[in-house]
């Protein structure tokens, strides 16, 4: 099954392809032959069934093993490996997890991806041994190296550059994909007080709207609780596409008497089985999710006894200056983070329970009955509650005020609003684009308000965004290490700066227009972002430190940013090696000055914690690792053993690192990675990890390696317990025990009165973006969609031959149908996508499915496949909403992978012509 | 007729479109040895010109129970060539500057992928996955001038004798699905073999037990408690695609729901109209197919006003036994 043996035969099938056309024109000879034949009818019997062993002989193996495909992924699906002469042959679900009472079990997981693993895993783009580059960085030429050659080099830099420069000034992204993988680039950035960029940030993966409602923001329920549900909205999220193996509690859930809502600017894969399609003009949901807002207040479609106790919506504001009744506006000592509610029974304001600064950790309100509704006057100040100034900011978004910008007919949001209002048990999917926008922000905070207006989070139903993860305490003591800290960033801060984000954005974007639209230009979110470092709100380490080292573990370095070949030119400037791991030549490894070859998901030793399912899903090593390729983990062992070995030889000790009271001891780096030995092989690192996380235990490392996956335990819920035969749903704690949130107010939180939040206007949930639609310059005809794609999980497996053979087998974009015909394009076309900004080329595919503005590709695509090495996140430029850039206020402060700018780029506009 | 017959079901209103069949098919059996450019198991947008090309028009079949003569081999641009990529010599020598198929790609299995027709936001499309339908009545068996393609007679599975196929490509013609090919290496043709050896240990084939739409329901055809029996003959919701080709096709469709999700008016506003036009659906599956939506219809309305429907549990297929097993 060697695929490079296929050349002769697929050459030898090209030649003779015509031949075989024309031979079948004179078929006379043959039905002479026909006359000789045995007399059998082989409908019913045949008597020479012996060949049959040629494709008996084909399903053989000598051995399985396990492993999972859940790079980039988070969906985590337990894989059979079989394997024959030593080499891994094919990847099978393992297709055995238990059923839950009355819900469908998860059988099988997985998708076409992982089922072509070990395929790919042979194509040449995959590593074998370490590179260095020999001729200009990006020009793709290597020479292969030792090991210790390339540990050495990478050490003294190291050491150069903490000695020299100072600490701080080494930067180490990782993926969090594979759980000791992961955690030793943590553990590896702590010690040496190494900048830890937050890759959701970068990605755009984050909600900071929603962070502001609730905490965490990025949670969900395990998948198979779609299936509990009566009434699904798929909002921007598309996961017939982008959550395969889960797909099919969507249907079933159907079949189970549920409806499903696609809302969505195109009608995409996940539209086709809904029982309503919401065709909004992208960038502009939170119009739409005003009008429904609106129309569930209007219609009292709200369950009150829920929102007094589970929400901020009680709460007392002031009406002189919009600021929360708080403690200290009656006493000198009084805190800020004590809040008042308005006691009908009383007819006085008393303190909330659970808040921050609240001494009961409770939402009960005993006696006390918290009017929703009113004005009043309290010790003489005038007061409302935050229902109240909701109501008068949503009046005017009623479904006919806001068509013009969402484009949704009347009729529609009323269907939809007709059935949230009657819905028992509702869940959104909240996907991934939404907050992508600058409309993003505000439209998380309305869709958890029509979640909670109803009462169905916590209760029936819930907001799932991405997955949050399993606590595992041993995975956090693995990456900890105390005293060192390591140095947080926001990567979108650290792009704006090193790779001069600023200046694109500033170039690209017309500030005429975006001071119309949103009240801020791009000069002002630099003085923004500036003054919230000067703060502390936002750290500040992109602006005192550059990425001298940069050891990029596992990401496709710029693919998964923006404006790619600016942000490469200017970043490369400040780094000066640059390290690349991973276990195949992605695009961002060509830039590398040295590239190491980590493990193949089959060769690895680790497991994959994502809460889309109870499981824990294990690599169980199928095959060691081939070539010259190591585990993540021993990359990182062997690296800081080559530390402290070159720090022992030079003299180097400790290094102070004052900025973050801490140090690096390089020459007990070794001692310290390991913990003195005990960690040093993958098996003792995850032994480690999963004995001392409760929710898995001592017996749960050898159940994972026996059966592919092992089920967690109830602690394993961040915001409740993981039921025994129930799926897991979160924030439920806080309904039934009365446990307050993570937020400031101690509520479900709509109302911040951040003097920033009330300097743009944002107090409450309401649309932010005046007018709707794009930023964009609107000399670009076409709005610019780059959404997941089913044919790989980012750049994961997008080289993989089978899948580029299930597509156009290069890089494409896709119109409708108008569109190619006013541009005079058509289907299979080679086009040239521009705006000022920059350029890419890909063939144009004809999409009816879109809108006529606009121009969509999938992303993920590696820059090595587009022609003049150009790639569609040339175009983007990006912006930073001042609103994620807050801190010093309860929950929402500076916290990675939770509350940070989150990459804003689907502004963009661009043109497009035949190239 | 063979003593049992191994039957499938695909529920097209849970096909995601994913491929996940095809490539368990692909890794398990074509991707090797002149077989790389098949799908046995292929999944196509409808509508569209499916896999390989143009299929629905390739004539072959049956006519009043006559075996036609007029079927087309599909040219091998109909297919798409499995096209191979300079991977080491631009990222590992530095000696091209893009890594490109080694031919230019003009078709391939999922070349019209989502596109179907319509005008945004009325357009329409589904996922049509398709194998060998194993029929009862098979035109590639019929056109065999050497008897060289057979009915196992204990599973019904349809297959070509590797050593006694003299590639003569009768087969290839008489196919009306396009569903068996010619392998140019080995001289023969060949096609999916129900996954036999699988079979034959108990095991369902792969594109059935690897589906993670969980779209498949796989059995014997007699076997009453199971799946296949109940949602082709009980609920007759399952229906072969184009029964008037005459073979008498093993693998039945529950055929796409039609009227949701809603089109628009011009203004916007929710039409009245089916998004997909019932005559397309029929098309595919014949005149029962509206008599299979109302069914399925009217059992999704029971549980959405919570009373029980055996028909919905069955589509659910709760666990693997549920769906398929022999």
């Amino acid at each position: 099954m060697n695929i490079s043996d296929d050349d002769n035969g697929r050459r030898r099938f090209l030649q003779a392809s015509g031949a075989v056309l024309a031979s079948m024109a004179t078929p006379g000879s043959v039905w002479a032959f026909a006359k000789i034949q045995p007399n059998y009818d082989p409908l019913k019997e045949y008597p020479y069934r012996s060949w049959e062993d040629l494709y008996r002989k084909e399903w053989a193996w000598d051995s399985v093993g396990f492993t999972t495909h859940a790079i980039g992924c988070v969906a985590g699906c337990a894989w059979k490996v079989y394997v024959k002469n030593g080499m891994p042959m094919r990847d099978e679900q393992v297709n055995e997890y238990p059923q839950l009472p009355g819900i469908p079990d998860m059988n099988p997981r997985g998708c076409q991806k992982g089922a072509v693993y070990c395929s790919w895993s042979k194509q040449p783009d995959h590593l074998k041994w370490p590179l260095k580059r020999v001729g200009e960085r990006g020009s793709r030429k290597w020479r292969r190296i030792s090991w210790n050659e390339a540990l050495t080099e990478i050490a003294d830099k190291i050491i150069d550059t903490t000695v020299k420069r100072g600490p701080g000034n080494i930067c180490i992204p990782k993926r969090p994909f594979a759980v000791i993988s992961s955690t030793a680039y943590t553990r590896l950035a702590n010690l040496l007080g190494g900048i830890k960029p937050d890759v959701s940030s970068m990605t755009g993966d984050l909600y900071p709207g929603i962070h502001t409602v609730r905490v965490p923001a990025r949670t969900l329920s395990t998948f198979d609780d779609w299936f509990t549900s009566d009434l699904i909205l798929m909002w921007h999220k598309n996961p017939i596409v982008t959550r395969m193996p889960d797909a099919h509690f969507l249907m079933e859930a159907r079949y189970n008497g549920a409806r499903l809502v696609n809302i969505s600017c195109d009608y995409n894969p996940s539209s086709i089985h809904a029982d309503l399609f919401v065709p909004v003009k992208m960038g502009t949901d939170s119009y739409l999710a005003a009008a429904i807002v609106n129309q569930l207040i209007a219609g009292k479609h709200y369950k009150a006894d829920y929102l007094k106790e589970q929400t901020d919506l009680p709460f007392l504001v002031r009406a002189d200056n919009g600021k929360f009744l708080r403690e200290k506006d009656f006493k000198a000592d009084g805190s800020d983070e004590v809040f008042y509610v308005w006691d009908s029974k009383s007819g006085k304001a008393v303190p909330a329970p659970g808040s921050m600064g609240s001494k009961d950790k409770t939402l009960k309100f005993g006696t006390v009955d918290p009017a929703l509704e009113g004005a009043f006057e309290a010790d003489g100040v005038k007061v409302t509650t935050v229902f109240e100034r909701l109501k008068a900011a949503i009046a005017p978004f009623t479904p006919e005020a806001t068509q013009a910008e969402s484009g949704v007919h009347p009729s529609v949001v009323r269907q939809l609003v007709e059935w949230i209002a009657k819905s028992k048990a509702m869940r959104i999917l909240d996907g991934y684009n939404n907050q992508k926008h600058m409309d993003g922000f505000q439209c998380g905070r309305l869709k958890m308000l029509i979640l909670t207006l109803i009462g169905h989070h916590g209760t029936t139903g819930s907001l799932d965004t991405t997955y949050e993860g399993w606590i595992l305490e041993g995975n956090s003591e693995l990456g900890a290490f105390k005293g060192k800290p390591g140095r947080s960033v926001s990567m979108v801060l650290a792009q704006w700066v090193w790779g001069e984000q600023y200046r694109r954005a500033k170039a690209y974007y017309d500030d005429v227009q975006l001071k119309a639209m949103v009240g801020f230009g791009v000069d002002d979110m630099e003085a923004l972002r500036k003054e919230s470092e000067a703060k502390g709100w936002m750290p500040k380490w992109q602006s005192i430190k550059d990425p001298v080292v940069y050891i990029n573990a596992g990401i496709n370095l710029f693919a998964t940013s923006n404006g790619y070949s600016h942000l490469r030119e200017n970043f490369l400037k400040r780094c000066e090696l640059l390290v690349n791991v991973d276990f195949r030549m992605n695009s961002g490894c060509m830039y590398s000055d040295i590239v190491l070859p980590c493990a193949e998901n089959i060769e690895k030793l680790d497991i994959r914690e994502t809460s889309v399912t109870r499981f824990i899903h294990t690599f169980g090593q199928a095959v060691k690792p081939m070539y010259e390729r190591k585990t993540d983990w021993e990359i990182n062992v062997e690296l800081a053993r080559k530390i402290q070995e070159r720090a022992i030889a030079r003299s180097v000790t400790r290094v102070d690192d004052p900025e973050i009271k801490s140090a690096i001891d390089f020459n007990t780096f070794y001692d310290d990675f390991t913990m003195n030995g005990k960690i040093v092989s993958d098996e003792q690192a995850l032994r480690f990890v999963m004995e001392r996380s409760k929710a898995l235990g001592p017996g749960s490392y050898e159940e994972a390696m026996k059966k592919g996956f092992v089920g967690v335990g109830p602690s394993a819920g961040k915001t409740a317990p993981v039921p025994k035969d129930k799926p897991y749903r979160p924030f439920t704690i806080n309904v039934t025990d009365k446990i307050p949130y993570k937020t400031l107010t101690g509520r479900l939180q709509f109302y911040v009165d951040h003097d920033w939040f009330q300097r743009f206007d944002a107090t409450v949930p309401k649309p932010q973006v005046k007018g709707g639609g794009m930023l964009g310059p609107k000399q670009y005809p076409f709005k610019y969609s780059s959404p997941h794609t089913r044919w790989g999980v980012h750049s994961f497996a997008r080289t993989s031959e089978w899948m580029l053979r299930h597509q156009r087998g290069e890089p494409d974009i896709r119109l409708s149908p108008k569109a190619m015909a006013k541009k005079g394009i058509k289907d299979g076309d080679m086009v040239r996508i521009f705006n000022s900004s920059g350029e890419f080329f890909a063939t144009a595919k004809s999409w009816p499915s879109l809108p006529d503005d606009v121009l969509f590709t999938e992303h993920g695509w590696e820059q090595y496949l587009y022609k003049n090495m150009t790639h569609y996140n040339n175009v983007n430029s990006e912006l930073i909403n001042p609103l994620e850039l807050v801190g010093g206020y309860g929950h929402i402060k500076f916290a990675a992978a939770a509350f940070n700018p989150n990459r804003i780029f689907y502004e963009t506009t661009v043109d497009v012509e035949k190239a | 007729m063979s003593k049992r017959q191994l039957a499938y079901v695909f529920d097209l209103n849970k096909c995601i479109g994913c491929h996940t069949c095809t490539m368990a098919c692909k890794t398990l059996w074509t991707d090797r040895g002149g077989r790389e450019y098949m799908y046995w198991n292929n999944v196509e947008t409808h509508p569209g010109r499916g896999y390989p090309m143009n299929w629905q028009q390739k004539g072959g079949g049956f006519k009043n129970g006559v075996l036609q003569t007029d079927g087309k081999i599909p040219p091998m641009e109909a297919y798409g060539a499995a096209w191979k990529y300079n991977f080491a010599e631009t990222l590992l020598e530095g000696k091209s500057d893009r890594v490109v198929p080694h031919e230019k790609p003009t078709y391939g299995p999922n070349w019209d992928e989502d596109e179907g027709a319509g005008e945004f936001p009325n357009s329409r499309y589904f996922y049509l996955p398709r194998i060998c339908n194993h029929c009862s009545n098979p035109a590639c068996l019929a056109a065999c001038p050497n008897k060289a393609i057979y009915k196992r007679e204990e599973d019904g599975l349809v297959v070509i004798d590797q050593e006694r196929c003299r590639g003569y490509r009768y087969c290839v013609k008489a196919c009306p699905y396009g569903k068996v090919y010619f392998n140019l290496q080995t001289q023969k043709s060949e096609k999916c073999i129900g996954c036999y050896p699988r079979v034959e240990k108990g095991e369902a084939p792969a594109c059935v037990k690897q589906c993670t739409g969980r779209i498949r329901f796989w059995g014997y055809r007699d076997d009453k408690n199971g799946p296949i029996h109940k949602l082709v003959d009980q609920w007759k919701i399952a229906l072969p695609l184009h029964a008037e080709y005459g073979t008498q096709p093993n693998v039945f469709y529950v055929p796409p729901m039609n009227v949701t999700p809603p089109p628009f008016e011009e203004d916007g506003r929710l039409s009245s109209a089916p998004r997909i036009p019932i005559a397309d659906i029929e098309a595919l599956f014949g005149p029962r197919t509206k008599e299979a939506l109302d069914t399925l219809g009217r059992e999704m309305q029971k549980r959405r006003e919570a009373k029980p429907s055996e028909l919905t549990d069955i589509l659910i297929g709760f666990t693997n036994k549920d769906r398929y097993g022999i």
